[in-house]
């Protein structure tokens, strides 16, 4: 599956009026999430890297999750693949 | 809230600086235009991007301007023109 489908998906979800506790944000924020970027930044990503960006700000800055947790979870599951990836080989 | 503005209405756009998300392009601020229609009433972008979600509705109009006043070098037909949609609080009566 295309990265660029999982954010999209990310944003359909999170922009979600019908979830329980609301929308985790609206595309006005997504708008000036990727407005605050660094004009390198928004010069030089990707249309959906830009979008990428801005949820992980928002979501840091309402507190839903922070860049350490991403960060993390990022890591395990990089670690994962890894795993997977030497048992498959070997 | 009432619509200020009735279509065929001469309007100029309001010419600010913001800092923020705003929905208004700079191209157009400051330039004269006319409501040609109205286009329901949303909440305020701006509030919206700094996550306040409760603010009033606001009008919207589509506004048409021609591209020889939007663009001073506009060497295309006379009779083009461009529409952007553009919230009641951007637009003042034009005194013309």
């Amino acid at each position: 599956m295309p990265w660029e489908l999982r954010v999209d998906a990310l944003m359909w979800i999170l922009s979600d009026g019908t979830r329980p506790g609301g929308p985790r944000m609206t595309v006005d924020e997504l708008r000036r999430g990727i407005e605050e970027l660094t004009p390198e930044q928004y010069r030089d990503l990707a249309y959906f890297s830009k979008w990428l960006r801005s949820m992980i700000a928002l979501m840091s800055e309402r507190g839903i999750v922070s860049r350490d947790e991403l960060e993390q979870r990022a890591a395990e599951i990089a670690e994962a693949e890894a795993r997977e990836h030497g048992s498959r080989s070997a | 809230m009432t619509p200020r503005f009735a279509p065929g209405t001469r309007v100029r756009v309001a010419e600010r600086g913001v800092s923020g998300h705003v929905r208004t392009p700079r191209y157009v601020r400051g330039k004269r235009g006319v409501v040609e229609r109205i286009c329901g009433a949303f909440r305020n972008p701006e509030e919206l991007a700094r996550g306040r979600r409760d603010g009033d509705v606001i009008p919207l109009y589509r506004v048409r301007f021609a591209q020889r006043d939007v663009w001073p070098d506009y060497d295309g037909s006379p009779g083009d023109t461009l529409d952007v949609e553009i919230y009641e609080h951007w637009l003042e009566g034009a005194t013309e």
